[in-house]
């Protein structure tokens, strides 16, 4: 019974969810978990806060799988991929919440604990936080085009903008990152001045 | 080297932490705990509960104005099948007089 769950691709898994099979939830668990940890990370920055993303993704999905519209979405990843990249930008905004509030301290040492714990360089450390300052539209629309590899239109679909928006995006979030990387001392600033920003 | 290669070449390089080895086993515990608390909830209901639950009217708007509908249409019709019409309007038009 399992053999045959696992030939089953993501769509035909999640129409026996629906009928509460255990099995092929485990599946897909097994399936994805990794790859949508990996995209909840790069908004949240933070191991157990993108753990916990998916984790309460998964067991919503469980609890309610009727959400699950065949006929309207037309592939499982991308459907799920919008609920994982939601919950995990209302983690993000509390982040920023808490750093309005001043209440920052807490974060960042646990913060610069996994920095430490995975022996970032400064280069890596400065991205993290040119990142971090991005807005939340040219983050996601940088993490769905640049590490998801998605098409330029799967992406503007996830994102609800047109294909022109979010070229506009990307270059604006790829110039952002690389204002604050000159500002931090790690692109030279004639190239700046040159024009070679975008 | 280029600016753009040098971005993209450190967007590349991020590194992401591994997450728990355990991370996906601990969601389909969860999932399974979840499972098994829903169905020890409806073992648990007690006998009232359970004939309690088949009196739930799922639309009661609709089961109201159906009773409304049906009442009003027997008391028109249901009436006048067992006394005639006649026999009826002479009742309620009864004087006074004639009873005295």
């Amino acid at each position: 019974m399992t053999d045959k769950l696992q030939n089953l691709d993501d769509e035909s898994l999640m129409g026996h969810v629906k009928q509460h099979d255990h099995q092929a939830f485990s599946i897909l668990v097994e399936r994805h978990s990794e790859k949508f940890y990996a995209s909840s990370y790069r908004i949240v920055t933070n191991k157990q806060e993108a753990e916990d993303v998916v984790q309460d993704a998964f067991l919503k999905l469980w609890d309610r799988p009727e959400m699950w519209k065949a006929g309207h979405s037309a592939k499982f990843t991308s459907w799920f991929y919008k609920i994982v990249m939601n919950m995990s930008l209302d983690r993000y905004r509390k982040f920023k919440n808490i750093q309005a509030l001043g209440d920052k301290e807490q974060y960042l040492k646990t913060a610069a604990e996994q920095h430490n714990s995975l022996q970032k360089d400064d280069e890596q450390v400065a991205l993290d936080q040119a990142l971090k300052v991005l807005p939340e539209k040219q983050l996601q629309a940088l993490n769905l085009c640049f590490y998801e590899e998605m098409s330029r239109k799967e992406a503007a679909t996830i994102m609800n903008v047109s294909v022109k928006a979010l070229e506009s995006l990307l270059m604006r979030a790829k110039e952002g990152l690389r204002n604050d990387l000159y500002r931090q001392g790690f692109i030279e600033e004639e190239k700046i001045k040159k024009g070679q920003i975008i | 080297m280029n600016m753009d290669n040098k971005l993209d070449d450190l967007l590349i390089k991020r590194v992401i932490p591994d997450p728990s080895s355990n991370l996906a086993n601990r969601i389909n515990a969860m999932a399974e705990e979840a499972l098994i608390k829903k169905r020890n909830n409806v073992n648990n209901l007690s006998l009232s509960e359970l004939v309690l639950r088949m009196f739930i009217i799922p639309k009661p708007a609709y089961v109201t104005a159906f009773c409304l509908a049906f009442g009003l249409t027997l008391g028109l019709y249901g009436v006048s099948s067992d006394i005639t019409t006649q026999d009826w309007f002479s009742f309620l038009s009864v004087q006074q007089e004639e009873w005295l």
